[in-house]
């Protein structure tokens, strides 16, 4: 289970996330929406520690936190237990996507995983460009190449932030097929996401976040029957798209 | 006489001199490297307290020519030090001294520009601060530096030129003194340019190679 408890977070003297209540249980798929800005990425930074919280309590697996002071060092990271693909996928300029992929396994002992990659890089269509630099690829190639990357090491817990900003229809169907297939096997998935289509599509349940609080969450069919003005506003607009 | 006489004539003497310029320009270099990497690194790391004045002496220093430190360093200092320094010393600290500021110019705005995503991404992929500082940092900020310090070692050895003025027995000073014999200005001068195309052009294809090679794998 992945639990984030009354987490809170400030900015700039902003308060980005405002004691946020989430969790997502195992095979669970879940998606995060709001309006641009709203603190979905700063809880994803929170969920996966690059940019911990100031106060609250977070539950990864086995792993619980208590912030602040949480940490034992700033440099913490929850691989493989819990990967992220950001908006910006950066991939690592200097080496060719094959590298880029199997670098992070390697590293951590494990030679082997030639064959999950090309699985995934089949279903995503990467196969033939494994032997490129980054730059040679064009952005949603390199979004799917991140998504690959962080789904390699068969993580418990995956978080997505806008991981279809860059592609077209064809693909975002098959990252929907990919994402269901490995939450059957296992993965919770959180999804950040402003496309209340991909959400319905693939989400359980779903969080709806504004200025940096919770304003209401529920099963996803929930979404057909919102019961804050609020996200009833941010679905008319969003399904007019 | 043309250049070609003069090469024939005096070649022994040119490349003697030669070789005193490619000493005092390598013993430069890697003092210069280790130093302003070092300083780099430092600048990065302390933060502001050390960029200041790092900042203060670089600037000083770009503006400051060359022919003016020399001076400086070789009769100034050295009289008030009550202390002789061989010229081919002082040069090689004056050279070395300008080359540090300016890699270490290098090297700080690179670390300080280098894409933040970019550590993140090797965080959470798992990647120790070590592995990250290795595998992902250093590869691409030394690509991103290599072309400017071959750029800095032109500069460098062009600047050499200088050091004849303490009397160092460079290629500069063995070109006058053959010029004081046989007063033969422009083949000689020609000939000594020809020296420096060949070292220069060297550096600076390697550098374009460099750039080329790495084009691809530029972060945007």
């Amino acid at each position: 289970m992945l639990r984030a408890e009354h987490i809170s977070k400030q900015l700039g003297g902003r308060q980005i996330l405002d004691d946020v209540d989430f969790a997502i249980a195992p095979s669970q798929i879940v998606a995060l929406l709001g309006p641009s800005g709203c603190g979905k990425t700063s809880l994803l930074r929170a969920l996966s520690l690059l940019a911990p919280p100031d106060s609250g309590r977070l539950s990864v697996g086995e792993r619980n936190y208590e912030f602040p002071n949480g940490l034992g060092t700033p440099w913490q990271t929850l691989y493989p237990e819990l990967t992220v693909v950001f908006q910006q996928f950066p991939l690592w300029p200097h080496l060719r996507i094959r590298h880029n992929l199997l670098l992070p396994l390697e590293l951590h002992g494990e030679k082997n995983a030639d064959g999950r990659m090309s699985e995934l890089c089949d279903e995503l269509g990467l196969t033939p460009l494994l032997h490129l630099f980054p730059m040679q690829l064009s952005v949603g190639q390199r979004q799917r190449a991140a998504l690959v990357r962080a789904l390699l090491p068969q993580p418990k817990y995956l978080l997505l932030d806008e991981v279809t900003s860059a592609q077209d229809v064809e693909h975002i169907k098959r990252m929907i097929g990919l994402l269901k297939k490995s939450a059957l096997n296992g993965t919770a998935i959180v999804l950040a996401t402003h496309l209340i289509r991909f959400a319905r599509g693939l989400a359980e349940r779903f969080y709806f976040i504004d200025e940096g609080r919770i304003v209401e969450s529920g099963p996803a069919e929930g979404l057909g029957t919102p019961r804050t003005e609020r996200l009833r506003d941010f679905l008319f607009v969003g399904d007019q798209l | 006489m043309s250049v070609w006489e003069i090469l024939a004539r005096y070649h022994s003497q040119l490349l003697s001199g030669l070789r005193v310029t490619l000493e005092m320009c390598a013993a430069s270099y890697i003092i210069g490297l280790v130093m302003g990497v070092l300083l780099g690194v430092g600048r990065y790391r302390a933060g502001r307290s050390l960029e200041l004045p790092c900042r203060v002496v670089s600037t000083i220093l770009a503006a400051l020519p060359l022919l003016v430190l020399l001076f400086w360093l070789h009769y100034p200092l050295q009289y008030a030090l009550q202390v002789v320094i061989k010229p081919i010393f002082t040069s090689i600290a004056a050279l070395s001294l300008i080359m540090t500021f300016m890699v270490a110019d290098v090297v700080a705005h690179a670390l300080h520009t280098f894409p933040e995503d970019l550590i993140e991404a090797a965080r959470v992929a798992g990647l120790s601060k070590k592995e990250a500082a290795w595998q992902i940092q250093m590869p691409i900020i030394l690509r991103e530096v290599s072309p400017h310090l071959l750029f800095i070692m032109v500069v460098i050895l062009q600047g050499s030129l200088f050091t004849s003025l303490i009397s160092v027995e460079e290629i500069f000073r063995v070109a006058q003194q053959i010029n004081a014999e046989v007063y033969q200005p422009v083949p000689i001068y020609t000939a000594l340019a020809l020296f420096f195309i060949v070292i220069c052009a060297g550096l600076n294809l390697t550098g374009a190679y460099l750039r080329w090679r790495f084009r691809l794998k530029t972060p945007t």
